[in-house]
């Protein structure tokens, strides 16, 4: 039964986030749409704040980004691969603090399986396809802005194209929390709490 | 393999060996075109919409996968995994019943990809998405760095504000190349020989 169970269960590695459930479609959908909403209204208050304003920001490229999860570990969407990157910035050796433990102890990596594989790739096709019109709309958008108010729109550029990574960044994790059906997630919790 | 047909003007695909150096001498075209383009930005800005439109035609015509055309060209199958449009009815060959059987959509192997096909699709897409967000950085710290520059709070006796624009310019314009070409490369570099006997 458990095995028949954990086979079926997809890249979602939580039923809360942030102290939002996230146990049925709904709430995932909920939790993409909150996540792009903050997104935009970043962009709404980033365009005004001053440029040095941005440094900080930029340095959390990585968190924002993988909020979701996907790229990082501790996000909805288990990580795609070994963040090796993650834990190496935060081991011991890379901080030199003897006897700490890696990133966080609580926060396991477990290799995705081949349904997660799969799933992982078709999000990642349909956020491709998805980002294609996006870049489009995007380029388009910032050439008619480039019409009407040259400068301000050059000052801000770096601004921008830091927010279309984001949105680059975060895609195929809102893919598969949109796209995700009904089931596995309550499975998921099931299996959590046949465990402990 | 996703293709529909094993050979680009002539020449038989169906070795990988063959399949990666056309890869590679597409790659050296549009390289040049982006070099030209960038050369040439000053005296020809038109040139850039040359390297688009090549690419294009590289992705529809050559690699495939992107749908161009109704999907009849390239070594791959449309990536939509739909029918190509319906070919124009060819009135006078019904009316006079010459092969009518030929009109119509094409048979349904040469555009649907099987769960294999499908697989791999999604797998190059996968990979390609790392490499053009992997390489995306880069336009954010050019146009970054060309702005502080454009601004003068930054100077240097080397850099000028052309040569950093250039380099945007350039940047964005391979990661346009990439973007588009990527997942069909990737399919043709990393298939195996096929077997047509």
């Amino acid at each position: 039964m458990r095995v028949g169970l954990r086979w079926r269960l997809a890249m979602i590695e939580q039923t809360s986030f942030l102290g939002m459930p996230l146990k049925t479609q709904k709430q995932r959908r909920l939790l993409v749409a909150l996540y792009y909403a903050i997104l935009i209204s970043f962009a709404a208050v980033g365009l005004w704040l001053d440029k040095k304003s941005w440094g900080p920001l930029v340095a959390q490229t990585f968190v924002f980004g993988g909020l979701l999860g996907g790229i990082r570990m501790g996000g909805p969407v288990k990580p795609y691969a070994y963040p090796s990157f993650e834990r190496e910035m935060d081991g011991p050796r890379g901080l030199n603090l003897e006897g700490r433990k890696p990133f966080d102890g609580s926060l396991s990596w477990t290799p995705l399986d081949e349904r997660e594989r799969t799933q992982r790739d078709v999000a990642h096709y349909t956020a491709y396809r998805i980002l294609r019109w996006s870049f489009g709309l995007f380029v388009l958008g910032y050439f008619l802005v480039m019409w009407t108010a040259a400068a301000w729109i050059a000052d801000r550029t770096p601004f921008l194209l830091w927010l279309f990574l984001l949105y680059m960044l975060s895609l195929p994790q809102a893919v598969v929390l949109w796209t995700e059906p009904e089931g596995p997630a309550e499975e998921l919790a099931e299996v959590r709490a046949g465990a402990r | 393999m996703t293709s529909t047909s094993y050979n680009v003007f002539g020449i038989p695909m169906h070795e990988r060996s063959a399949r990666r150096k056309l890869v590679v001498a597409v790659y050296a075209v549009l390289l040049l075109f982006c070099v030209g383009s960038i050369v040439f930005a000053r005296t020809a800005p038109i040139g850039y919409s040359w390297t688009i439109y090549v690419t294009m035609a590289a992705a529809m015509l050559v690699f495939g996968g992107v749908g161009g055309f109704g999907g009849r060209y390239g070594l791959i199958k449309p990536f939509p995994n739909k029918p190509p449009r319906p070919e124009p009815v060819m009135v006078d060959a019904i009316r006079l019943q010459l092969a009518p059987m030929t009109a119509g959509t094409p048979n349904e192997s040469s555009w649907r990809n099987d769960e294999r096909e499908l697989s791999r699709r999604d797998r190059a897409h996968y990979r390609a998405y790392q490499m053009v967000a992997g390489a995306f950085p880069v336009v954010l710290l050019l146009a970054a760095f060309g702005l502080k520059v454009a601004q003068g709070s930054l100077q240097l006796a080397w850099l000028t504000t052309a040569t950093v624009l250039q380099s945007i310019f350039a940047v964005a314009l391979l990661e346009t190349v990439l973007a588009m070409t990527l997942p069909a490369a990737i399919i043709l570099w990393n298939e195996p020989d096929i077997d047509l006997g």
